[in-house]
């Protein structure tokens, strides 16, 4: 009797082991399909690729998929992807089955009716199926969206007001946006007709009440979160930290090392630049323009020398350590953003090539190399 | 030694004596051999061409030795109607014309698939492209000041200098009645149409013994509000899609000509002619805004003095010395950032200065011309955009250009040979940034050789066969080179994009050949053009652009031109031309594909009948197969336009009516830039 009560203890306990790794296990949804905003050289066209595996797990890329303009950018959530085009395009958001990547299931602009103003969106960010905000890099307000809206009236539902960045050009430049723990955090670049003198900002807006929320800077009248850099481009979120890490570009024209890398503490929302891009004299990396959180302890990033010299860089946050990529093509090159898979796998977008390449960060090597034909911009995924 | 389209850098080097040049020497060569083949002839002349004597004016193009592809518009066809010289351009051989808008909208010539900055316009042959930017806006000159339209397609005639990849677009100004041969010494000409366009001009000629002046103005003013479906940048939404008429599309136009010729004496005649062209121009917005103000002014005036010399130094030795000045100012208002993505507001000033001098010696077997040019260009800008301050950028150019002209077997074969150097000398001035640093100035210079060979077999004087090939370049303009604001940079060590152009044509002609057939007239060309070091800007992953010679491209291609007369009151004219090209580039999706924004078939037809007071003409443009962009994902609309219009002429003025694109297309030939559809336009024509 002992007996049989201590193995089904045991039994039990095994069970409970089990499913709990299970969860672990089920909690990590691998990617589907890769969706890549490619671009032409000269910015004549666009279009998107799909990347997925076969039956044999290989790789392929189907490209070239729904052409449009050239300046356009890519968003997911879940089994859908959201192809964004911004001013130079059709200032509208296409919505796309993961399944089907080739049959919109909507279109809607992003401009305000009647007005002269292009919107210009940069980013969605996603809350829930019936929840997301659009970023109007054009405008001073950002708009709270249905994504799963059957008609173009019941697209948009809200708007947050960001007026309150505004600079000398009447608009805050929000370029990227991150939900965590039901905060959606916004950069604002704060360009003035495209130069690079303000101080940049992140706002935090609670996603139940769309409302503000105040950082309490202290000496800062504006509600957000000033950043030591300036320029912020990519915002990530990593979660054994929970930090927010910011790259900051700083400027292109003219030449400005006024960026880098920025580390925020959410529980404190005190930041940290953690790379620092240099000065007129001394800049190992050159300007820094893209991120990725690979881990807590593993970042990458490119370092932009000059117009076609773009160069992959890991930095090791535990022991401060910057290498620059073994991969040859990422050093010298051009490269225009990065990506993280759910395996971990680091996705370069390699403009010099027209190709992206799967790096494994753990040895810094590359796994994969797909063409895309138009010179990737932009990687997402979905599930 | 000089290579053909050698690129000097930075560094000051000494000028190459130019006889070492191979090629030159070669084309120099040959005009020597021919010229001692024909003194060794010991043929009677049978005169296909009047005694050696030219026709055309000194310095112009001889139309009857030239075996260069080409088509005349003459003046009856830029009168009397409301058309514009884009609209009267696109309806010959070889020509497509791209235009962005309405009335007074920005129009650009391809010519045989070569771009617009590829193509020089010339007015009274001189050029008016620009070293800051290369194209030409054909709808900044109105048909009024214009006397006749000479196209030369593929190769340019010597007369004609700064020869181009595509060939030359030739506008030659009005002149006085006499000289015109016009027995109306004076017109006046009012004009409403479609989208609340009203048009008026008038020209005045005076003639008094050795004076002849001409006097031309004309006022344009138009609203361009012509409808179209405005997507609302949603290609996939129709559901949101309006009918709605253009906003900020308007032109307000002012163009003024005056010419005075006077014979000094049987041997001297000078003429000055100075033309004006002031043109508001709004701009509309990509959302079709009705609140937009954005506006483009463009002041330009051309100022021409030459005098001709006839039998200069012996018989039949002519000279012509031109002295022209330019003077362009450009003035862009964005300051709402209702069009662009930034507030913006820019002017620039574009003064040229230049001489040329040109003789020829005409014998009875051969003739030599010559031509020397210097000219001096700058260029000025200032831009609220403007991070950094620049200072004044010159182009300075010297031209040197010899052809021997050949006749052999009776004057029935004609060898054109020329040889043309140009040494083009282009200085930034130094750059401050916002932060004081000051990048230094430099200059770029290029030294350019443009040998061309030319026959020409008469059969009769309308039936012929002709065969030309040629070497030619286009240097790139200041931003290309120099760069502008921010996200377009230049690139100094851009070489000239280069082309060895070839073509053969034939023309035949019947005259009365059936009984149904009163007159036809049939030509056919075929050519070939290699181009190479094509300047394409590349973008990066963070948006800037570096202009780069990235590509080589073979464009090649079948035009032909019918026209047939069935009776005296009939007349067919119809123009085919199909275009090839491939893009030859490491840029991976660009390589293997067409070259885009031209159309590779196009056939227009024109019909035209006349009765005794009453005239009837119809018009048909079919296009096929355009590319908006170089990996030729993007094909435009295919074009079908079809123009009626009907006129009643009286004794001393004519009513005309048309109605242009009955189809009603909103043909786009740049993206998202409609042009109108269905228009109506009467014009009332006055001559005393």
């Amino acid at each position: 009797m002992k007996n049989t009560k201590l193995i089904s203890l045991l039994l039990s306990l095994l069970t409970l082991i089990s499913c709990s790794q299970d969860s672990a296990t089920s909690s990590v949804i691998v990617d589907k399909a890769a969706i890549v905003a490619t671009v032409a050289a000269d910015y004549s066209s666009g279009a998107h690729a799909v990347i997925s595996k076969d039956a044999n797990g290989v790789r392929i890329a189907t490209n070239d998929l729904v052409p449009t303009g050239s300046d356009i950018t890519v968003s997911a959530n879940g089994a859908d992807f959201y192809r964004i085009e911004r001013a130079f395009a059709g200032n509208n958001i296409t919505k796309f089955s993961g399944s089907d990547a080739q049959t919109p299931i909507w279109q809607y602009s992003t401009n305000d009716a009647g007005s002269a103003v292009l919107s210009n969106p940069y980013d969605m960010i996603f809350v829930s199926e019936t929840k997301a905000y659009v970023l109007r890099n054009g405008s001073s307000i950002a708009w709270v969206v249905n994504p799963s809206a059957t008609t173009e009236a019941e697209f948009k539902i809200g708007e947050l007001d960001l007026s309150a960045y505004a600079d000398a050009d009447g608009v805050p430049e929000m370029s990227a946006g991150m939900i965590v723990n039901g905060k959606l955090y916004i950069a604002l670049q704060r360009l003035e007709n495209f130069a690079v003198t303000q101080v940049a900002y992140v706002a935090i807006f609670d996603v139940n009440t769309d409302q503000e929320i105040d950082a309490n800077i202290p000496g800062d009248t504006l509600m957000g979160i000033p950043l030591q850099t300036r320029n912020p481009g990519n915002i990530i979120y990593e979660p054994v930290s929970n930090s927010i890490f910011v790259q900051g570009t700083g400027s292109f024209w003219p030449e400005e090392f006024t960026g880098g890398i920025e580390k925020i503490n959410l529980a404190t929302l005190t930041t940290t630049v953690i790379v620092d891009d240099g000065d007129a004299v001394t800049h190992p990396y050159g300007l820094i323009t893209e991120l990725a959180v690979v881990s807590d302890s593993i970042l990458y990033f490119v370092g932009y020398a000059a117009w076609a010299d773009n160069t992959l860089y890991k930095l090791d946050l535990n022991t401060a350590e910057i290498t620059p990529t073994g991969v040859v093509s990422l050093v010298n090159g051009q490269i225009s953003s990065l990506s993280v898979d759910s395996e971990g796998l680091l996705w370069v977008s390699d403009s010099a090539n027209a190709t992206v390449r799967i790096i494994d960060p753990a040895t810094d090597t590359e796994v994969d190399a797909l063409y895309t034909n138009l010179n990737p911009e932009k990687v997402v995924f979905v599930k | 030694m000089i290579n053909i389209g050698e690129k000097v850098g930075a560094k000051k080097t000494l000028l190459h004596p130019v006889y070492k040049s191979s090629y030159f020497t070669i084309a120099v060569l040959l005009a020597l051999l021919s010229s001692a083949l024909v003194r060794a002839q010991d043929e009677e002349l049978h005169v296909l061409i009047d005694d050696g004597q030219i026709k055309s004016r000194i310095g112009e193009v001889d139309s009857s030795t030239t075996s260069s592809a080409n088509s005349v518009i003459e003046a009856d066809r830029l009168r009397n109607n409301f058309v514009s010289l884009p609209d009267v351009l696109e309806q010959e051989v070889g020509v497509q014309m791209r235009s962005s808008g309405g009335e007074g909208s920005l129009s650009t010539a391809v010519l045989r698939g070569a771009s617009s900055e590829q193509v020089i316009i010339y007015l009274d042959g001189v050029p008016l492209n620009n070293a800051s930017g290369g194209s030409v806006d054909l709808s900044l000159i109105p048909v009024n000041v214009i006397e006749r339209i000479e196209i030369y397609r593929g190769s340019t005639p010597l007369a004609l200098g700064n020869p181009s990849i595509g060939g030359a677009v030739n506008i030659i100004t009005r002149q006085s009645a006499r000289l015109s041969a016009d027995e109306n010494t004076g017109q006046i000409s009012a004009s409403v149409a479609s989208f609340h366009t009203y048009k008026l001009s008038g020209s005045s000629s005076i003639s008094y013994d050795r004076d002849d002046v001409l006097l031309s103005a004309c006022y344009l003013k138009s609203k361009n509000d012509f409808s179209f479906v405005n997507d609302n940048g949603t290609h996939y939404n129709q559901a949101d899609d309006r009918v709605e008429n253009r906003n900020n599309d308007g032109v307000e136009h002012i163009s003024m000509l005056a010419n005075w010729k006077y014979k000094i004496s049987e041997q001297y005649d000078t003429e000055l002619r100075l033309v004006i062209f002031d043109r508001q121009k709004e701009i509309p917005s990509a959302t079709n805004n009705a609140d937009v103000q954005t506006h483009l002014d463009t002041r330009q005036y051309d100022f021409l003095a030459q005098i001709n010399v006839h039998d200069a130094w012996s018989k039949d030795s002519n000279l012509n010395l031109k002295l022209f000045a330019t003077g362009k100012n450009e003035e862009f208002d964005d300051s709402l950032a209702q069009v662009g993505f930034f507030s913006q507001y820019s002017e620039s000033v574009t003064k040229k200065l230049g001489v040329q001098f040109y003789a020829e010696k005409n014998r009875l077997q051969q003739q030599w011309r010559f031509i020397t040019a210097i000219s001096g260009e700058t260029y000025d800008s200032e831009s609220s955009l403007a991070l950094v301050e620049i200072g004044l950028n010159t182009r300075d150019q010297i031209e040197l250009s010899v052809e021997n002209v050949s006749y052999f077997d009776q004057q029935r074969f004609i060898l054109n040979i020329v040889a043309r150097y140009q040494v083009v000398n282009d200085q930034l001035s130094s750059v401050t940034d916002s932060s004081g640093a000051v990048t230094p100035a430099f200059d770029e210079s290029y030294r350019l050789l443009n040998p061309q060979i030319g026959a020409k077999y008469l059969f009769n004087s309308r039936t012929y066969l002709t065969a030309n090939v040629g070497r030619y370049n286009r240097i790139p303009s200041f931003y290309e080179l120099f760069g502008g604001d921010g996200l377009l940079l230049g690139n100094a060590d851009l070489k000239q994009e280069s082309s060895l152009n070839m073509d053969v044509g034939f023309t035949y002609a019947w005259y009365e050949p059936y009984s149904w057939l009163h007159d036809a007239e049939v030509y056919a060309g075929i050519y070939h053009n290699k181009i190479e070091n094509l300047i394409v800007r590349i973008y990066n992953g963070q948006g800037i652009g570096v202009p780069q010679n990235i590509s080589d491209a073979v464009i090649q291609g079948f035009e032909s031109t019918i026209k047939l007369q069935p009776a005296a009151n009939h007349s067919i004219n119809a123009n085919i031309s199909l275009i090839d090209s491939v893009n030859k580039t490491d840029v991976g999706s660009f390589n293997g594909k067409v070259l885009p924004s031209y159309y590779q078939q196009s056939l227009s037809l024109h019909y035209t009948y006349a009765l005794t007071v009453w005239s009837f003409t119809a018009e048909a443009d079919v296009k096929r197969n355009m590319y908006y962009d170089r990996s030729n994902l993007l094909e435009a609309d295919d074009v079908n336009l079809l123009n009626l219009s009907a006129r009643r002429n009286f004794m001393h003025s004519n009513i005309d009516l048309r109605v242009d694109n009955i189809l009603d297309e909103n043909v786009q030939y740049f993206r998202n830039r409609p042009t109108p559809g269905l228009s109506f336009s009467l014009t009332y024509n006055h001559n005393f």
